[in-house]
């Protein structure tokens, strides 16, 4: 009945009640189901309202003073690419009447401003009548058209002008279509499977920030759980039926059962979508430059995080419990929090820097170091090939480092969850750490 | 066999300059109920807290069911602290059963032990409710459910009635003497020395981190060898001036009265009846605990300055 093993009936009683008094609380739900919805909102929404605005774009009006046909090419090939262009004026041929230069152009767009009755083309493409000389047309903007827009123009025009010059100079349509017919480049990953580099890396950011954010969520669950235990005087009542390192473990493991749990709902809800969504998704992510035809769930990633996420708790959640059990209010909590943090801060403030070169030496050290490596790793596991042997070793230094984290968080919890009155300073603490 | 359930041996504990304990020795024998009685700071609930191990004293032994305090003999007392405190967005009966099982009773059966004991309290209705919506006494008397919940064998109860009304005093004190009918040991902290005496059949009185007295009640008051003289008056109180009182003790709506050695009270009675006083009640008694108190500590306590009660 009351054995004395550390998974004992009470450790577990007092895990079973951390871990339904959180799972039930409306934070639980929220941070669930709603915190991914709004992750996945803020990924697809600047994609969808890309699509948006290209799906019915503005026209664009040419006024053409080159001449040769090239004006319709234009526009034909544009409408290809769905974008609307139609010729405003065609000068070209007309050798009477004052022809529209650039300045009368930008004047007759002046008078334009303000008033309502056209719709506004996008832009207006003025090409002059010596393009085929020069080579050069102006695009007057009316707002930003981006930088896809303008790449396509500028190709476009590049193409017919070419096809103009060769047939001044006497080559054949025939010749000219054959010479000009579209290259392209396929591009082959050496390992199929990663998908892009560029994808890889969004990827391995997004796992160490999530860890990290999971880190200090829960950190400071165990912080609070423990400062309530204590002010409320809870802690009381606890220490007549319980051993201080039952109820210290048992908050551990019932609040670390919530971030598993959490896990658990979002790998799920992964699965799903890329079961059905991640499909869907792709023309979207296309616009975005992300081509992810191809990308397969990182499983390997997620089940490394999961096991970072575990090896890293476990190991720190210790002190959280004795930065909980120090204080003695809500305020002092965040004061104590700080530089308990730090080691899980420094990897975040390194993060931009590392994810460049995952795989150079002092990245390589750091993401084998007990505290930086729940967070460094999966970004190095997620932007790089990481040795087995690395991500296995960076797992048994976090195991190893735990008894005396464990050790010491223990101490202090113990003397300081029945303190009453100020904080102890630093001196103090080495004494409880000495004496216990 | 019948060795004491709780035995402590030269207690000394003080916190950074105060004294709060000095020299207890105290014994209370099995299926006893015992008040630990003295004023505000006199060191009663840190006297309770050395039993259960909470704090450890700087010097002398503690022995409970005959051992020093370890978890075994914790899983046999149900502790009920001052403070009282409670997760305050549990349910009510969950937070019972969670009590109770860390106490070793089953789950299933903690609940439903919960479930009756509310009922019981009168508090049927709110097991489901959070703690934080019931009032502080319902709080107080769910607290008191978890000390027993488990059928302890010894009971330690840090001020179990204050703040309650009268109706939930009787109600708490009718579980308490039950409990000691079914062979449990209790010891309770009071400064209200009048509910000690309503239900204890022993006392510890410490004033000032000392043990003042100790024993059964019936022997506490027999070995304070001085009889005693309630008087209900009414009219002008010049007649408690007469040589024969040593001592008196204003109770409110009567008085207490100490006789000089060799009085006879029948010299006061005729000199209240003399100055007009309307005499309503004129008996020899006991001494009240309240009175052998304060015989004892000097007719001023030193209520309170004596550092913090902790």
């Amino acid at each position: 009945m009351s054995g004395g093993g550390p998974l004992n009936q009470r450790v577990m009683t007092v895990a079973r009640r951390e871990f339904l008094a959180r799972v039930r609380s409306r934070w639980f739900l929220f941070s669930t189901l709603v915190v991914p919805v709004l992750f996945l909102g803020a990924m697809i929404l600047p994609a969808v309202l890309v699509d948006r605005s290209i799906e019915d774009p503005d026209p664009i009006l040419v006024i053409d003073n080159a001449g040769n046909g090239i004006a319709d090419r234009l526009i034909e090939s544009l409408r290809a690419s769905e974008i609307p262009a139609e010729v405003l004026v065609d000068r070209a041929g007309q050798t009477t009447g004052d022809p529209l230069d650039l300045d009368s152009l930008r004047s007759r767009i002046a008078a334009l401003e303000g008033s309502t009755e056209a719709e506004k083309p996008a832009a207006w493409l003025y090409l002059p009548a010596n393009l085929i000389e020069e080579g050069t047309a102006v695009l007057i903007e009316d707002h930003d058209t981006g930088p896809g827009l303008r790449r396509r123009i500028s190709r476009t025009l590049q193409e017919v002008v070419t096809s103009a010059r060769l047939e001044q100079v006497g080559v054949g349509a025939e010749t000219i279509e054959g010479v000009l017919r579209p290259t392209s480049v396929s591009v082959e990953p050496l390992n199929a499977e990663d998908g892009p580099a560029g994808l890889r890396q969004v990827l391995g950011f997004m796992f160490a920030m999530a860890l990290y954010m999971m880190f200090i969520v829960y950190g400071q669950m165990i912080a609070r759980g423990v400062l309530e235990e204590k002010t409320s005087d809870i802690v009381e009542i606890l220490i007549s039926s319980v051993r201080l390192w039952e109820m210290m473990l048992g908050k551990i493991l019932g609040i670390g059962g919530v971030g598993l749990t959490q896990v658990a709902i979002w790998g799920f809800v992964i699965a799903v979508a890329a079961m059905f969504g991640l499909a869907g998704a792709a023309p979207v992510l296309a616009q975005l430059g992300l081509d992810i035809s191809g990308v397969a769930v990182p499983w390997d990633l997620i089940l490394w995080s999961v096991v970072y996420f575990v090896t890293g708790y476990l190991m720190y959640s210790g002190v959280f419990a004795a930065a909980g059990a120090l204080v003695t209010s809500e305020q002092d909590v965040q004061q104590v929090l700080i530089p308990a943090l730090m080691p899980i801060i420094l990897p975040i403030l390194v993060l931009p820097a590392a994810m460049q070169t995952p795989d150079a030496t002092w990245v390589v050290a750091m993401s084998l170091f007990p505290f930086f490596s729940p967070i460094l790793m999966p970004m190095r596991i997620a932007a790089s090939h990481v040795p087995m042997w690395q991500s296995a070793l960076a797992v048994v230094l976090l195991l190893a480092a735990t008894p005396a984290l464990a050790w010491a968080a223990g101490r202090i919890y113990r003397v300081g969850i029945l303190m009453k009155g100020k904080r102890p300073n630093l001196p103090e603490l080495a004494r409880w750490l000495r004496h216990g | 066999m019948n060795e004491p359930v709780i035995r402590l041996q030269g207690i000394e504990k003080s916190f950074a300059s105060t004294r709060a304990v000095e020299d207890l020795s105290f014994e209370l024998p099995r299926g006893s109920i015992c008040g630990l009685l003295g004023p505000n700071g006199a060191g009663k609930t840190t006297t309770l807290r050395i039993i259960l191990d909470i704090v450890g004293p700087d010097s002398g032994t503690v022995e409970v069911f005959g051992r020093p305090v370890d978890h075994e003999t914790r899983m046999r007392i149900g502790y009920l602290p001052e403070e009282r405190g409670m997760y305050q967005r549990m349910r009510v009966a969950e937070h019972l059963a969670f009590f109770g099982e860390l106490k070793g009773v089953r789950r299933s059966e903690a609940l439903s032990q919960a479930r009756a004991w509310l009922e019981r309290l009168e508090l049927g209705d709110r097991a489901d409710d959070r703690v934080e919506t019931l009032s502080k006494g319902m709080q107080q008397k769910v607290q008191f459910i978890a000390t027993v919940l488990h059928k302890p064998d010894l009971l330690i109860l840090d001020e179990p009635f204050s703040g309650l009304d009268p109706i939930n005093v009787d109600l708490l004190r009718d579980i308490v003497l039950e409990r000691q009918r079914d062979g449990a040991t209790i010891l309770f902290s009071t400064h209200m020395i009048e509910d000690a005496e309503k239900i204890c059949e022993r006392v510890c009185m410490i004033a000032g981190a000392r043990k003042v007295l100790d024993g059964p009640i019936r022997d506490v008051k027999r070995s304070s060898g001085h009889r005693h003289l309630v008087v209900a008056y009414e009219g002008d109180p010049g007649f408690l001036a007469d040589p024969s009182v040593a001592t008196s003790t204003d109770h409110g709506h009567w008085v207490e009265i100490r006789l000089a050695p060799g009085a006879d009270p029948q010299t006061i009675l005729r000199r209240a009846v003399e100055t007009g006083v309307r005499i309503d009640r004129f008996e020899l008694a006991e001494p009240s605990l309240r009175e052998i108190f304060l015989e004892r500590v000097g007719r001023r306590p030193r209520a309170g300055g004596n550092g913090e009660d902790a």
